[in-house]
């Protein structure tokens, strides 16, 4: 078997919402069981039917608060499910991961699934200081992506701020179209860009994903059984994996491909199409640097193009290539990959009310959205095109 | 795709052993690398060919040393496969996850190791084990770790006579014993055991005297799965998966309603026997999760083997041991060989398989049936989280 053959064989057919922002008197644990139980019921589905829950990585809960375990999280929803699984630390292969059961039969409906308490928690205290790097400075994760951005500023592929504030002030009017999302009641202009603090150099605040208390999942099966449920199906046209595995201070930004090209390739060959035929996309947005870089490894500018393609609010509302239109992790919420994969599928289910790509927003109806997912330091990435079913 | 199509797909086809008991100035990392390169080797494939790896559950490594993630493992490996994965916990679905990935054509070869430095770091095993649960007040009643669950289940099972305690218990850990007498890379190989070093070992937690308990150990372990047909170019005989199950009945111990509902081990097994269209009669030889003594027994009743009740006659005359009519942990297993959680009894059912057991290959050597098929368990999330069953057979 081949990864090609599994083009248009599964799809996505309920999303789960749980409350999102800032909520003290949740715990990790009932986000995750929040967002499973309205994934299925979305779906159509009963526990009953769905027999695989993977879950994203999870960050240690305070102290008060159970560990979200993946058999907690069953047994919190009163299921037992034949697959089961919970990645340590970051790698994407989740939904491979559930494909992969669909396809041996093990299971008929997966659930993936990322739910947290940063907000509340301690989000950025809880991450990384691997090794010795707090010994000269780099103290947790907001730090990783400003270095490869530097390297990439110096080596031409970016010029920086200049072109990060479209993706970042883009993000924000999508958020202000999204009554759900953090950001939704404030707005962002360049100079709102500009004027915010510098945080690790040469990333702002608003270069950075928002942190966030809540949850979010998905239902994963069969196109075939999709037929049978309640909205339309995101069918799932391409998919592609890479993990460059790669200790982050050796990553060589020019010298091989990155995850997203690699992952990009798997993807569109399987799915047989091309760049042009992708109408929106929803991209892994933990900063704005990530978005630019895997547009250009995606092929939809060179480096040193960004700004120019940026300019003239292209991926706004309005704009030709409409990106993280629910406003993304920088702007709406952020729970990992399931960011922007469930609102690639709202948007093909046409669920997306007043930032629905279309008429109502002036932009192409979606019938083919691009979709990514970063792990880590870029580590591992996987990339998704859906399609309206 | 059905579960059925699964028989006979996929097989084991490289075993990757490490240094293993107290190896000091290692790190996990250094296991699981010799371990992965190992079994890579042992396959006859270069790094090149290996497009998946599969850790078992990440502990927090001792300080000093780097952490054992995935990412790190593949890193120092050389290589970028498609597909990785770290369980968090102790869900055991790396088997389902490789065929997944196999089959879905993500990968051609996938590794699957397990590793660990407990004893040469002074990072407390169990204290690390702690954290995977989801209620700590268990510690305001003196239950601080992994054993005294596993205790408390015995306590109850021998209360029911479900259990016969210790009675069996002894055939166990003695029987294990002397399989690991038999194998020279086994922790315990240079210390026999007989019934009454059993009984006068001290309690570790009631019911559970210390040879009821399983090592704890340094070193690694690790295994090539890949489709039979192409473990067919490949260096040794096979061990092809005949049938595999998951099952993931609950966790908290506490709210575990045992007698209402059938365990992981048992809708594992019928998974697995259903796949592999077999009964238990057809087994040769089985390859335990023997994390606790107690265990066995309550999985073997669970797999039909005897009844509740029926351990203690069951094991009688050494019938787990080398020559007996059933022999279990031919390597000595995770209470006399090492642990390395499931990868243990797989890969020396493999290695059984393949006919490189030397001194304790089961055969006219040890005075038992050569074998054909043998049946493996791996048990994860403490005694109901997630459990796996597998049966493989000679290829």
């Amino acid at each position: 078997m081949s990864l090609n053959d599994l083009r248009d064989k599964y799809s996505i057919v309920g999303v789960g919402y749980t409350p999102q922002g800032r909520l003290p008197d949740r715990t990790v644990m009932s986000f995750y069981a929040e967002a499973c139980a309205n994934a299925m019921a979305d779906a159509g589905l009963k526990k009953e039917d769905v027999d695989g829950i993977v879950l994203y990585h999870s960050f240690p809960p305070e102290p008060d608060q159970p560990e979200p375990t993946p058999y907690g999280v069953a047994q919190h929803l009163g299921m037992t499910p034949s697959g089961l699984s919970h990645e340590t630390y970051c790698t994407r292969n989740v939904l491979f991961t559930a494909i992969g059961w669909l396809e041996t039969g093990i299971c008929k409906n997966v659930i993936i699934v990322y739910a947290d308490n940063g907000r509340s928690g301690n989000f950025l205290g809880r991450t990384f200081g691997f090794h010795s790097q707090p010994a000269y400075g780099h103290l947790g994760l907001t730090a990783v992506f400003p270095l490869a951005a530097q390297r990439a500023i110096h080596e031409g592929i970016t010029n920086g701020p200049e072109t990060w504030k479209y993706i970042a002030v883009g993000a924000r009017k999508w958020a202000n179209l999204n009554p759900r999302a953090v950001m939704h009641k404030r707005t962002l202009d360049f100079n709102g860009y500009f004027n915010s603090q510098m945080l690790v150099e040469p990333f702002r605040l608003y270069d950075n994903a928002v942190i966030n208390d809540g949850g979010r999942a998905y239902v994963v099966t069969s196109t075939e059984r999709a037929r049978d449920l309640r909205h339309r199906p995101a069918i799932i046209m391409g998919l592609g994996m890479h993990n460059r595995a790669c200790d982050f201070q050796q990553l060589d930004c020019k010298g091989r491909p990155s995850g997203a090209r690699i992952a990009g390739k798997m993807a569109f060959d399987m799915a047989g199409i091309t760049v042009n035929d992708i109408d929106a996309c929803e991209l892994y947005d933990a900063t704005t640097y990530l978005v630019e870089t895997r547009l250009i490894d995606y092929g939809f500018f060179g480096p040193g193009e960004g700004e120019d393609w940026f300019k003239g609010g292209t991926i706004e509302p309005g704009g030709r290539m409409p990106i993280n239109t629910s406003g993304g992790m920088l702007s709406e919420a952020y729970f990992m990959g399931v960011t922007p994969l469930t609102e690639a599928v709202m948007q093909l289910m046409g669920r997306g009310e007043d930032r629905q790509l279309g008429p109502k927003t002036g932009t192409k109806e979606p019938e083919i959205i691009l979709c990514g997912d970063i792990g880590a330091a870029t580590e591992s990435e996987a990339t998704i095109i859906l399609r309206k079913g | 795709m059905n579960l059925k199509d699964l028989k006979d797909r996929y097989a084991i086809v490289g075993v990757g052993y490490t240094p293993q008991g107290r190896v000091p100035g290692r790190t996990t990392i250094s296991f699981h690398l010799e371990a992965c390169a190992n079994a890579i080797r042992d396959a006859g494939l270069r790094k090149e060919d290996i497009d998946g790896l599969i850790l078992y559950r990440y502990f927090p490594t001792p300080s000093g040393e780097f952490h054992a993630s995935a990412y790190q493992v593949a890193h120092r490996l050389g290589i970028t496969p498609n597909g990785l994965s770290q369980e968090a916990d102790c869900c055991r679905s790396h088997i389902f996850k490789a065929m997944g990935w196999l089959e879905m054509g993500l990968c051609k070869y996938v590794v699957i190791s397990y590793a660990d430095n407990p004893l040469s770091s002074g990072a407390d095993f169990l204290i690390r084990m702690n954290d995977i649960w989801s209620d700590m007040h268990h510690v305001m009643y003196g239950h601080f770790g992994a054993t005294s669950m596993f205790g408390m289940m015995a306590q109850r099972d021998v209360h029911t006579g479900r259990s016969c305690g210790p009675e069996a218990w002894k055939h166990i850990a003695v029987g294990l014993r002397k399989w690991a007498n038999l194998n020279p890379a086994a922790m315990m190989h240079e210390h026999t055991m007989t019934f009454d070093d059993y009984f006068n070992a001290r309690w570790v937690v009631e019911p559970f005297r210390l040879y009821d308990n399983c090592l704890i150990n340094d070193g690694g372990r690790a295994y090539v799965i890949t489709s039979l047909e192409r473990a067919r170019d490949l260096k040794h005989r096979p061990a092809v998966i005949m049938g595999h199950g998951l099952a993931n009945p609950s966790f908290d111990d506490a709210q575990l309603k045992r007698l209402e509902r059938p365990s992981g081990i048992k809708l594992s097994g019928e998974m697995a026997f259903n796949m592999a269209g077999i009964t238990i009669n057809d087994i040769d030889a089985c390859e335990p999760y023997d994390c606790f003594s107690w265990g066995v027994e309550s999985d073997l009743i669970d797999f039909g083997f005897f009844g509740p009740g029926e351990g203690a006659g069951w094991f009688q005359g050494g019938t787990t041991e080398p020559g007996g009519r059933m022999p279990i942990g031919t390597s000595g297993g995770l209470l006399s060989e090492a642990y390395y959680m499931g990868v243990t009894p797989l890969t020396e059912a493999v290695m059984q398989l393949m006919g490189r057991c030397g001194d304790r290959q089961l055969g006219p050597k040890t005075g038992n049936k050569e074998p054909e098929i043998i049946l493996c368990w791996d048990k994860g999330g403490l005694p109901h989280g997630s459990m796996s069953t597998t049966i493989l057979r000679k290829g």
